[in-house]
């Protein structure tokens, strides 16, 4: 039994609904909206067998899980009703950290997206070149930067938080100031098309992006030299993620500079609808990875 | 030149005053938030190239290649509460978090505790984490009801059977108050081989383990920025002395 924790109406999360049921193999949703309609016991203390046991909806708690899968589904406004959400998902929260189920992905393991600077020198460990980069809330160490690199600067978040990459411009310039209330990320600008791999266990797929746009997904070998895949699929498995997408930034020469890694990509904007082939890879992982003994029950 | 050793704490701080103690060159910086400059650069193979952190009242910032270690206890107030009034504070403190934590990751000196990201914007998920792993290790059980599920303190009743040990740097100390039954840190300390592989694994070298006795032990929680307001000077000068000489 593969459990889906999320909400049916995120895309990602509906278009791998659909396999699953087109393709006959059993699941539960867990809908994260609904939190409150669930009931998460743990295991009782001293429990020969422990485990978690999940009711609400269609979760019975007498299925036993091979597999968690989740994407967390965060659609609150104000700080007041995230306090209450986090608190609402506290029982959820302790599961997925405890569980002995394999968990796609696990959240506890899927931060290092939160600090870019510390997810380059990952990556860069698994031998990907990145671009030069500098964090900082100093205007002139900045500028120095800006002035060293001839200009070719881009701007961008530290943290996970969304931002718009932005060419450092006379406008920017002007606003260095700025930087003393909030750090920011200067990256060398790299030439070339961003290319979007999805890892998913062993199997990578690319997705060039043509004007923004993207092309038509197929294997990352048909696409991407051999070495490039596997540090892919090497820097998943070194954050102990099982899928990732990782955006990389790639010269005609077939050079490729790694920008980030996001565990919990969107996926389904880097395949099409008629052919859902990383959809397709992420069920049969789901399906055929489903460990026992389990500890969790739905 | 002499290394310098930096102090990252608020004032008041015990365990860093008896680090700073021990420590021929000290900086103590005690001001939250942002420093005056706080930075890194990486080059193309992800390597440090530089970096900056000017202590307050500093004319000049302090050189990353001079430092021989760098103690990180910022306090309570430093991070939480102050970017929650709106998007663009929330968006700052998400900013300023990642930076710290951009700068711990990238320092090339020891650094106690060199926190993952996880711990600046999800400490209880942390814990939690650090919790569950170090039992898997140890071959423990989790609380129940510990503190590594509820991120509460323990209940009145609960608390009085809750031992507690320090593992400082390679060393199980017993926390004061169970200094006259130290059987938890005796037995952590018949452990030391796995729980340096577990403390090395996660980048800590100051943690404070919480455990229950019931038909052994079982982990009630993990703290890797313990407080330690409440412990007697004789574990503070013992605890100062090991971590200023990983640091110095």
């Amino acid at each position: 039994m593969i459990l889906l924790i999320g909400a049916p109406v995120d895309p990602a999360l509906a278009r791998l609904r659909q396999l699953l049921r087109r393709t006959g193999v059993q699941h539960l949703l867990l809908d994260e909206r609904a939190l409150q309609d669930y009931a998460i016991e743990d295991p009782p203390a001293g429990a020969a067998v422990p485990g978690w046991t999940i009711r609400g909806a269609a979760c019975t708690g007498r299925r036993r899980v091979g597999v968690v899968f989740v994407r967390h589904w965060a659609d609150v406004a104000s700080p007041a009703a995230l306090a209450a959400e986090q608190r609402r998902r506290r029982p959820l929260r302790s599961l997925l950290v405890a569980t002995s189920c394999l968990v796609v992905n696990r959240p506890s393991l899927a931060w290092a997206n939160f600090c870019k600077p510390a997810q380059l020198a990952a990556l860069a460990a698994q031998g990907f070149e990145v671009p030069r980069t500098l964090v900082s809330n100093d205007p002139r160490a900045a500028l120095q930067f800006v002035l060293e690199l001839e200009g070719r600067v881009v701007v961008k978040g530290v943290s996970s938080a969304k931002t718009f990459p932005r060419v450092v411009g006379p406008w920017h310039i002007q606003r260095m100031d700025r930087l003393r209330q909030c750090p920011a990320q200067f990256q060398e600008l790299i030439d070339g098309d961003d290319v979007r791999v999805t890892v998913v266990g062993e199997h990578a797929f690319a997705t060039r992006m043509l004007a923004g746009q993207p092309a038509r997904a197929g294997p990352a070998d048909d696409a991407l030299p051999r070495e490039i895949v596997q540090r892919c699929v090497s820097a998943t498995r070194a954050e102990g993620l099982v899928m990732s997408g990782i955006d990389l930034r790639c010269d005609a020469q077939g050079q490729c500079h790694a920008l980030e890694l996001n565990p919990f990509p969107k996926w389904t904007h880097y395949e099409s609808r008629e052919d859902p082939i990383i959809t397709m890879q992420l069920a049969r992982y789901l399906a055929e990875n489903q460990n026992a003994p389990s500890d969790v029950w739905a | 030149m002499m290394g310098t050793t930096l102090v990252l704490a608020p004032p008041g701080d015990r365990l860093a005053a008896a680090v700073c103690r021990r420590v021929a060159h000290p900086i103590w910086h005690s001001r939250g938030r942002l420093p005056e400059a706080l930075g890194i650069e990486l080059d193309p193979q992800g390597r440090l190239l530089g970096g900056q952190f000017t202590p307050a009242r500093a004319r000049l910032p302090v050189r990353l290649a001079d430092l021989t270690g760098v103690l990180f206890r910022p306090g309570p107030r430093w991070f939480a509460g102050r970017a929650t009034s709106s998007p663009a504070r929330r968006f700052i403190d998400y900013e300023t978090k990642a930076t710290w934590a951009a700068w711990l990751d990238a320092m090339p000196c020891p650094v106690v505790n060199r926190m993952g990201p996880s711990w600046f914007v999800d400490p209880q998920g942390y814990r939690a984490h650090l919790a569950v792993d170090l039992a898997r290790r140890l071959g423990l059980a989790l609380h129940p009801d510990g503190a590594w599920k509820t991120s509460r303190r323990a209940p009145r009743a609960r608390a009085a059977s809750i031992r507690s040990a320090y593992w400082v740097d390679g060393e199980v100390l017993a926390a004061s108050a169970d200094a006259l039954r130290p059987s938890l840190a005796a037995d952590l300390q018949a452990r030391a081989a796995t729980l340096r592989q577990w403390a090395a694994a996660a980048g800590l070298s100051l943690v404070r383990i919480d455990c229950v006795a019931a038909d052994g032990w079982s982990i009630d929680g993990v703290d890797p920025m313990p407080g330690m307001a409440d412990e007697g000077d004789a574990l503070l000068d013992v605890a100062g002395a090991r971590l200023a000489k990983a640091i110095e």
